[in-house]
């Protein structure tokens, strides 16, 4: 095994990010390190590698966890930014959204998201959302390393 | 009137029936009467001779009377006045009906009871009856005509003037001329002599009789055996009023007065008179005299008469007056006429081939002739002579004598026989020779005593005569069919009056009702096009509301994200809390839950902000810009000083009409975002207005400016920058906010039908341009400040 690859959370919102955080470092089987970017901006200049990141070059998360509500730049416009960088585009986007109602669930389906966890006012939910998450993508999804499987653009995953 | 009448017709059936008896006596007592001969002095009213021979007046209708009565033949013979009392002595003459009393006669003749009496009256001019009325005038001048009857009152001498003149004329004129008084004279030829000279309206008889003398019937006492029916006779005519209408007729007695409603008898004689069907009277004399005498102010009635009374002529107890009569001297002895106004044209007719060599009544000589019993021919062709003259009755048996073949030729009152023919539906068998062999004068006859009517009458035919009325009604009954008469011309014209003004009303109607279609188009038109606008304005609507739905749901579902925010964080903390032990900790979270509720409570009250902006309740006023933003600058002091930061104001302001809160927080929130979001050392906010400037490629007009030297904004948010709670930047890097500034200065700036943009680049400043309302005075001054200020 490599090392475990780093899972980038963009989140502006303290409470919002400690709540993800404990509920991601609680679960004892994910040693994967986190990052946070508090803009959808920093969260560009990380995984393009430009301004602050330009040097060095952080390595490409195996996960984003996006919220969608950012100052200026705002998760949508982060996403759709991914998606046309071949680079990024195959890194799964979990979408933070505030409700589980439709139009939210359409929105994150639609920008391309692999997939949505609700911000819970009950934070053992967030946990458990979190937890499940992470087994889903973590254990149950055999998941090619995306280091080596970088110019694969055919993987449908 | 009418029992009167009666009376009379009952009379008369009495006396028919005493003759009837007188009649058989007289047969009995004698077998073969012999004619009784009378006397004719030619003596107008009582006997004259006509032109024919024949014998009229008073004395011979008297001895007709008597005839009819006692069955005597009555013969009369012309005399000369001067040998009548010796023909009558001697027994030549054996009857002199209705004289006066003659004591040459009364040796050798016997006289009946009276049939009438001769009266001597005065006579006055019209008005001074008065002056005689008593009897027994005193100081008058009184002529007499010497040897008349006047000479008879000697006791008039002794209080009168009274002298005699040679003749009647004379007395005339001197009571015209007012030489005499009064006059004495003898009733019945002083009145005949009145009437004949028209002055019968001028001088009249006044007061009671002076004296009166009975006329009777002398019998030469040879025959004095018919003495007995003779008084018989009159006695019978005396009772049933034939004797005083006898009397009347050739005024023998004083007329009656003149009726208020004179009766005009009408016979039946077309085309003169009509009696019609209905109980109506037509016919040209009629119209005729009904003319006359409306422009005479005369009141008539017809009445139907029969022959016999129109032979018998006027007199007070049938009728009053005949339309239309011809004038003839024997009838001139028996009534008045007016002046003539008509003529009576008399032709000569026969049958249709039967003409030639005919052309008057010479050429009649040695031929049978037709004539009608009561009618002017008669008397010319009787007089004329030489003719076989055949009397009938009537113009039907007059022509149907000569169709039968029974006379060769009529002679005829040529209107009158061309109706009688033309209804006998004999056109074709009978023609007229022409010209006329004979024309009478016409004219209204009268009985004696109305001369005033006839003066009124003779005072309008003049007028008459040369009236359109008249040509009218001699077209109407004698012209030839015209089919122009004048009031088929009045109808005509009329007709196409009419025609034409139903033309104009048609074409008036016409034009109203294409007015009226056009008006009822203009209305559809109208009314389409409202229905257009209003379905327009329906789906402007629509949209309009499609996009504020669209806008409400957008903006619930940001508010209700950005609101849940804070309470997540509270949740998130409160729910930490409980798994800390260490105090530091739970206070840190407890301060931050505090801060969360705070930044939720900011929210909330903006969004309520945001909310009511939205609704016009504010109130306007005039608003000085400078003085606004110096107190904006006021309040921001201290941060100013702070950071270093400068306003200027770059340009005139203009004095806005607006809600003074709503531009301060327009103003407010510019400012210090432009400070805020500003990295320069030199914080700096200008402001300023233009009439003329383009943004983004679109020109504006009258636009406030508020320029910074900050960070500017990314062209890639610049559709985020207006979205309320939406923040460009986070927390830490420009410090805390809500993100609701820009959106409040929009919805004010729209609120006021304005509009706001910006122009920016990262780090070269930003410049927000809107527009604001303009307070009333701007309007004007805003032109001329565009000369003073540079762009």
């Amino acid at each position: 095994m490599k090392t475990d690859p780093t899972i980038l959370i963009v989140e502006d919102n303290d409470d919002d990010y400690e709540a993800c955080y404990h509920s991601l470092s609680k679960s004892s089987s994910l040693a994967n390190p986190l990052h946070r970017c508090r803009t959808g901006d920093e969260a560009l200049s990380y995984l393009l590698g430009t301004d602050a990141y330009a040097n060095p070059r952080p390595a490409t998360p195996c996960l984003i966890l996006l919220d969608l509500n950012l100052p200026g730049t705002d998760g949508r416009d982060v996403l759709h930014r991914l998606k046309i960088e071949p680079t990024l585009k195959l890194i799964p986007v979990i979408v933070m959204t505030v409700s589980d109602d439709e139009s939210d669930l359409r929105e994150c389906y639609s920008i391309g998201a692999s997939g949505y966890v609700m911000k819970p006012i009950d934070i053992d939910g967030f946990f458990q959302s979190i937890a499940r998450l992470h087994n889903h993508w973590f254990k149950v999804i055999l998941q090619p390393a995306p280091n080596e499987k970088e110019d694969e653009e055919e993987l449908d995953w | 009137m009418k029992a009167r009448r009666l009376e009379t017709a009952v009379f008369r059936c009495l006396a028919g029936m005493l003759a009837a008896i007188a009649l058989c006596g007289a047969a009995t007592a004698q077998d073969d009467p012999a004619p009784l001969r009378a006397g004719c002095v030619d003596v107008a009213p009582l006997c004259t001779v006509a032109q024919n021979g024949e014998f009229h007046g008073f004395m011979v209708e008297l001895a007709r009377a008597i005839e009819r009565h006692t069955g005597l033949e009555i013969e009369f013979e012309a005399v000369r006045i001067e040998d009548v009392i010796r023909l009558q002595n001697e027994g030549q003459l054996q009857i002199l009906p209705g004289t006066p009393r003659l004591d040459t006669l009364a040796e050798t003749n016997v006289t009946s009871e009276p049939v009438a009496q001769s009266e001597t009256r005065f006579f006055v001019l019209l008005g001074n009856q008065d002056l005689v009325e008593s009897g027994e005038p005193e100081g008058l001048n009184i002529a007499y005509v010497e040897r008349g009857a006047g000479a008879n009152f000697p006791q008039l001498f002794e209080n009168n003037r009274v002298e005699s003149r040679n003749t009647l004329d004379q007395i005339i004129i001197d009571l015209l001329a007012g030489r005499a008084d009064a006059s004495i004279n003898s009733e019945l030829g002083m009145s005949r002599l009145l009437r004949n000279l028209r002055l019968d309206s001028r001088v009249v008889a006044a007061g009671d009789p002076i004296a009166s003398e009975p006329r009777l019937v002398y019998i030469h006492e040879s025959r004095a055996d018919v003495l007995g029916p003779v008084n018989d006779a009159i006695a019978a005519m005396q009772a049933s009023g034939e004797l005083a209408e006898m009397r009347q007729t050739w005024g023998i007695d004083a007329p009656d007065p003149v009726p208020d409603v004179l009766k005009v008898g009408s016979v039946g004689f077309p085309p003169n008179t009509i009696n019609n069907a209905d109980g109506t009277f037509s016919g040209f004399a009629v119209d005729a005299l009904r003319n006359l005498a409306d422009r005479a102010g005369l009141e008539i009635e017809f009445v139907a008469i029969d022959r016999a009374e129109f032979r018998a002529g006027p007199s007070s107890g049938t009728y009053d007056m005949l339309p239309l009569l011809g004038i003839g001297p024997e009838r001139r002895e028996r009534m008045d006429f007016t002046i003539p106004f008509e003529t009576f044209p008399h032709s000569i007719f026969t049958r249709v081939g039967e003409a030639t060599g005919i052309s008057d009544l010479d050429s009649l000589e040695g031929r049978k002739v037709g004539v009608g019993a009561f009618n002017m021919s008669r008397t010319v062709a009787q007089a004329h002579g030489g003719l076989d003259v055949q009397v009938y009755n009537g113009p039907a048996a007059v022509l149907n004598a000569l169709h039968t073949g029974e006379v060769d030729a009529i002679l005829f009152v040529s209107s009158a026989m061309r109706k009688q023919i033309k209804e006998a539906g004999l056109a074709r068998a009978i023609e007229e020779v022409s010209p006329p062999v004979l024309s009478v004068d016409g004219a209204a006859a009268l009985r004696f005593g109305l001369g005033s009517v006839r003066e009124r009458l003779n005072a309008v035919i003049p007028g008459f005569l040369i009236s359109e009325d008249l040509q009218d009604l001699r077209q109407q009954y004698f012209g030839p069919p015209v089919f122009w008469t004048q009031t088929r011309i009045y109808s005509g014209v009329s007709a196409l009056a009419v025609l034409f003004l139903a033309m104009i009303a048609f074409m008036i109607w016409q034009r109203l009702q294409r007015y009226r279609q056009q008006l009822e188009i203009d209305q559809q038109q109208r009314e389409l096009e409202r229905e257009q606008r209003a379905s327009e304005e329906l789906a402007k609507l629509v949209t309009e509301l499609e996009r504020s739905n669209r806008e409400l749901d957008e903006f619930a579902y940001t508010a209700s994200h950005d609101l849940k925010e804070p309470l997540r964080g509270i949740a998130i903390n409160a729910n930490f809390m409980t798994r800390e032990i260490e105090p530091e900790e739970i206070e840190r979270r407890v301060a931050r839950m505090v801060e969360l509720t705070q930044r939720m409570e900011k929210l909330i009250s903006d969004l309520l902000y945001f909310s009511r902006l939205g609704r016009g309740e504010s109130k306007s006023t005039d608003i000085d810009c400078d003085h606004l933003i110096r107190a904006i600058e006021g309040e921001l002091r201290e941060t100013m000083q702070e950071c270093n930061a400068s306003i200027v104001i770059e340009t005139d302001l203009p004095v806005l009409h607006a809600d003074p809160s709503k531009l301060k927080t327009v103003f407010q929130n510019l400012i210090v975002n432009g400070l805020k979001y500003n990295d320069a050392a030199q914080k700096a906010v200008e402001i300023g207005f233009q009439n003329d400037v383009i943004v983004n490629g679109s020109s504006m007009n009258r636009v406030f400016y508020v320029r910074d030297n900050g960070i500017g904004i990314e062209e890639k948010q610049r559709d985020k920058v207006f979205r309320i709670f939406k923040r460009l930047h986070p927390d830490s890097a420009y410090g805390r906010g809500t993100g609701a500034g820009l959106a409040f200065v929009q919805k004010i700036v729209e609120g006021y039908g304005g509009k706001i943009t910006f122009t920016a680049r990262p780090g070269g400043g930003t410049v927000f341009y809107f527009s604001l309302p303009l307070a009333q005075r701007e309007n004007q001054a805003s032109t001329d400040r565009r000369e003073n200020v540079p762009p």
